[in-house]
């Protein structure tokens, strides 16, 4: 996959020159510069393949060669590594990405200043140390951010701790006596004995082999500084398989989220709870602790006694990290349908895995039954001719696995306005539509109230001033059943008076949540 | 505005702001030796980024793509070794520079091919290393690459003659590979027969197209073309690289079809709705009512296949082509298909349609069995019913 690591690479600049600490994997490598080795050696008149490279060769018709093999990252020596990535001072501080053919590097050259207290010699001269990823170059921009994050966050745990205990310094002379005295037994790499000395080399490994396998790091660099980091194009496609999903996206999704909307976990609650660092955020303790799909995330709110603006960064960190799905509130209203392309066959791994979670129940035969579209509350009236309330519940149990797992879509109705047999016609300027509800708040019905130019509405001018108000009010702070073309209304301004509209597209939904209904009857009371 | 529109991964693909010839001087070490528009690349830039631009042997002919300062860089850093040269090499990189922001993989095959063409021009005549002692070889140099940079940038295409040599230099767009073809998919044009040049596709291409009507699936175009199948659709694959076709469901009655999120556009596009209209219009006499060609596309959701609708609203009086409103629906992706998996629920089963069972993992569709085996998706239905070991998954 795209967002796996290739490798990782610590580089240091400093009065004494560049040098290449650690990398991880090493062995990948090894392998490939002790067989360069072996051929030349072999023969020291035969040409070797990268002679051939080196030398022109007239045509161009030289392929590109790549750096890139089954085991990783190939064909880069340390030496040519630690000459690219001890960055000039003027790139430090900065992000460093660097394309050479298939592979990309990126990381953030950092510079420390050695800590004043083990340094004996008061020699205060800057030393750059730079943790390069080394990615696919066909991981996407978002991939490569996020890598950048990383290696920045490693930079400052570092800096901080050099100047707090000297850490860098002292790791630093660990792996360069490696490097310089070589290793205590034949056959075995430095770097095999760097990992056994460093605890910086085995944090890097710890990095790369977390990210590489969940997508999740966690991580106190010298045992002191909290590092955490979150891959969600891996946490993601971990979860389903063929996802990919990047945080811009996310970022997007968030910024529609609204009152009415609700939470569902992925995970068991009380499994989330356990994985939560010590220190996590007793808001969000006290929100999983009271969470239910069923309710909104304002109702949340308030049982968790929290505010709104706080439960929305709470719910959007749980999305980032692939722990939580945004979904409207589970209600028997609800209608649902099979996702597209599902990866439900014979022989996918979700059949065993919905088998061990609902002995009774196949997931092909649940999913057959989700073909058409149903709303909960069929769903459940068919079980409740064989069983009891337990069969309900264990319904529900399904439902909620399904939408974890992505299986179900839900299916919302919309309603179009098309006043004239050539839909919204040019000459209708003004739209408006009232609703009709019945005595317990419930959507009746609905009737257009007036429809054409402006100027013949003049005495609408009040009203629609103030239908204006509201429903800008209201889309911007809550109520979004109502969705409007925003855009409309201030492409063009009331003012222009000339050839301005203004429709409304109006989501009812089955069950109108309480947020939504002032708004109704203000419109009505109108 | 500006700022908000372009910003690093907006994976937009930008102009070429500037291009540079850079060399290792065997006394100054590495230099600029021409840029376009002066003065683009400073001093202090380039010296921070040199070891990218003239690297270690070992990154000797690889695109290297810096991207530091708010530009990118691109280059292709090559070595002519020769003994008459002062450190027996020339050592030379041409570098394209971009915004930061900007996509530069599509510039990657062009800097390689105009690094080569300077090569050869160097080999054979010296054309960059005598550059200092001639000041018209300067010049000539100078406008090489003012050609190059205000012809891919206006036109995405330069040609290049100096002396004997010449060079074609295109940007070509680099798209994701389309997906594989499958035998039951129905082929529809998409790029308009004007723009269309039959002449400039390969043989077999051109002996399958004209039975690309929209109707013919891809099994049937083998078949009349008396083409190969696997060639046909390794044809038609490439037709769909460059948007010329677009690969849709067959039609048939008993399919049913889903609305996507994009409905909401044709509502409010007055262009897509008379592309539509035009489209789906029955004759070109008359154009259909907006309205009801609307409210056939707002009644197709899972479980109503087109027969039904036709019975319901009856498209024909409407004068509307269920078919064209079908296909136009696909192309535009105002809905999409709802496929039907037969799935077995238990192994190991006999039953009506046992020998069909191998069929039945739920990653054959419906279409996929029929084109296969040759039935109608009736007789296959019929089939299907008699078994209770089988049941069907809509998705």
């Amino acid at each position: 996959m795209d967002a796996d690591p290739l490798s990782v690479i610590l580089v240091k600049s400093d009065s004494k020159g560049d040098r290449l600490l650690f990398r991880y994997p090493f062995a990948a490598n090894e392998r490939a510069e002790n067989l360069q080795k072996h051929l030349r050696r072999k023969n020291p008149y035969a040409l070797t393949a990268s002679c051939f490279e080196e030398s022109f060769t007239g045509g161009g018709d030289v392929g590109q060669h790549s750096y890139l093999d089954d085991a990783g990252l190939t064909g880069f020596s340390d030496q040519v590594l630690s000459n690219l990535f001890a960055v000039k001072q003027e790139l430090a501080e900065a992000k460093f990405e660097l394309k050479a053919n298939d592979v990309r590097f990126v990381g953030h050259p950092t510079s420390l200043f050695p800590c004043s207290k083990t340094n004996k010699n008061n020699n205060r001269s800057s030393v750059l140390i730079n943790v390069v990823f080394a990615l696919k170059a066909s991981a996407s921009h978002s991939i490569v951010k996020c890598y950048y994050e990383l290696s920045k966050r490693l930079g400052v745990a570092l800096r901080h701790e050099e100047k707090r205990c000297g850490y860098v310094t002292a790791e630093m002379k660990t792996a360069i006596v490696v490097h310089e005295e070589g290793v205590s037994e034949e056959g075995k790499s430095p770097y095999e004995e760097i990992l056994e000395k460093s605890s910086l080399a085995r944090d890097l490994r710890r990095v790369y082999d977390d990210v590489k396998s969940t997508g999740l790091v966690h991580l106190r660099v010298n045992r002191w500084i909290e590092l955490s980091f979150c891959l969600p194009q891996k946490v993601h496609h971990l979860n389903n398989r063929g996802l990919v999903v990047d945080p811009e996206t996310i970022d997007r999704c968030l910024q529609s989220i609204r009152p009415y909307h609700g939470l569902l976990l992925l995970h068991d609650a009380s499994h989330l709870l356990d994985s939560l660092v010590p220190d996590a955020s007793p808001a969000l303790i006290r929100l999983i602790k009271i969470y239910t799909p069923l309710k909104s995330l304002q109702t949340l709110s308030a049982d968790a006694d929290l505010t709104l603006a706080q439960v929305f960064n709470l719910a959007g960190h749980l999305v980032y990290w692939g722990k939580a799905t945004i979904i409207y509130p589970l209600c028997e209203s609800n209608v649902y349908v099979t996702a597209p392309n599902v990866p439900v066959h014979i022989n996918s791994s979700l059949v065993e895995k919905f088998a061990e979670q609902f002995p009774n129940h196949s997931l092909i035969q649940v999913m057959s039954e989700f073909s058409f579209t149903i709303s909960v509350r069929q769903k459940l009236s068919t079980s409740v001719i064989t069983s009891c309330g337990q069969e309900q519940e264990t319904e529900v149990q399904i439902i909620v696995w399904l939408l974890q797992h992505r299986l179900l879509v839900q299916i919302h109705t919309y309603i179009y306005y098309m006043p004239t047999v050539g839909g919204l016609s040019l000459q209708v300027n003004f739209c408006c539509i009232f609703f009709r509800f019945n005595k317990w708040g419930y959507f009746s019905g609905w009737s257009p109230c007036s429809t054409g130019t402006f100027k013949s509405f003049k005495f609408n001018v009040k009203l629609f001033k103030a239908i204006k108000k509201h429903l800008i009010t209201y889309y911007m702070s809550l109520s979004h059943k109502i969705l409007m073309c925003r855009k409309t209304l201030s492409d063009y301004p009331f003012k222009k008076k000339k050839n301005w509209k203004f429709y409304c597209f109006v989501y009812i939904p089955n069950k109108l949540h309480n947020s939504a209904c002032p708004f109704f009857f203000l419109l009505f009371q109108l | 505005m500006e700022k908000s529109k372009f910003f690093e991964g907006c994976g937009k693909e930008g102009p070429i702001r500037c291009i540079f010839l850079c060399e290792f001087h065997p006394i100054a070490g590495p230099k600029i030796m021409c840029q376009v528009p002066d003065d683009f690349i400073s001093k202090e830039v380039f010296e921070a980024v040199s070891v990218y631009l003239i690297p270690k042997a070992q990154l000797l002919r690889s695109t290297l793509t810096i991207t530091v300062c708010k530009i990118k860089i691109l280059g292709f850093p090559v070595r002519i070794d020769n003994k008459n040269y002062a450190r027996n090499f020339f050592y030379f990189n041409l570098c394209f520079v971009c915004d930061s922001w900007a996509r530069t993989v599509q510039y990657e095959p062009v800097v390689k091919k105009l690094s080569d063409y300077l090569t050869v021009l160097e080999v054979e005549s010296s054309f960059l290393s005598q550059r200092e002692a001639n000041y018209c070889q300067e010049k000539r140099l100078i406008d090489m690459l003012d050609q190059v940079m205000v012809g891919l940038n206006s036109e995405g295409m330069c040609t290049l003659i100096e002396g004997n040599s010449s060079t074609h230099l295109k940007v070509v767009k680099i798209r994701s590979d389309p997906p594989p073809v499958l035998d039951h998919q129905v082929p529809v044009f998409v790029e308009s027969l004007e723009s269309f040049q039959g002449e400039q596709w390969d043989l077999t291409t051109q002996q399958i197209l004209p039975y690309i009507d929209g109707i013919n699936h891809v099994a049937k175009i083998a078949a009349e073309a008396n083409v190969e199948n696997n060639l046909v659709k390794t044809c038609l694959q490439n037709l769909v690289y460059y948007l010329v076709v677009s690969m849709v469901p067959i039609f048939q009655y008993s399919n049913s079809y889903a609305v996507t999120p994009k409905l909401r556009k044709l509502a409010v596009d007055r262009k897509l709705q008379e592309d539509c209209l035009r489209t789906v219009a029955k004759s070109g006499w008359q154009l259909p009512n907006f309205r009801d060609v609307f409210k056939l596309y707002c009644s197709m959701t899972h479980g109503t296949t087109i027969k039904d609708l036709c019975i319901r609203y009856n498209p024909s009086s409407l004068r509307i082509d269920e078919r064209k409103l079908v296909q136009f629906g696909v192309v535009e992706n105002l809905i999409r298909r709802i496929n039907k998996y037969p799935v077995l629920l238990t192994e190991g089963v006999t039953g009506e349609a046992s020998h069909l069972y191998s069929y039945f993992t739920g990653l054959h569709s419906f279409d996929e069995i029929c084109c296969n085996l040759g039935v109608s998706s009736e007789q296959l239905e019929d089939t299907i019913e008699k078994d209770s070991n089988v049941t069907i998954i809509c998705k």
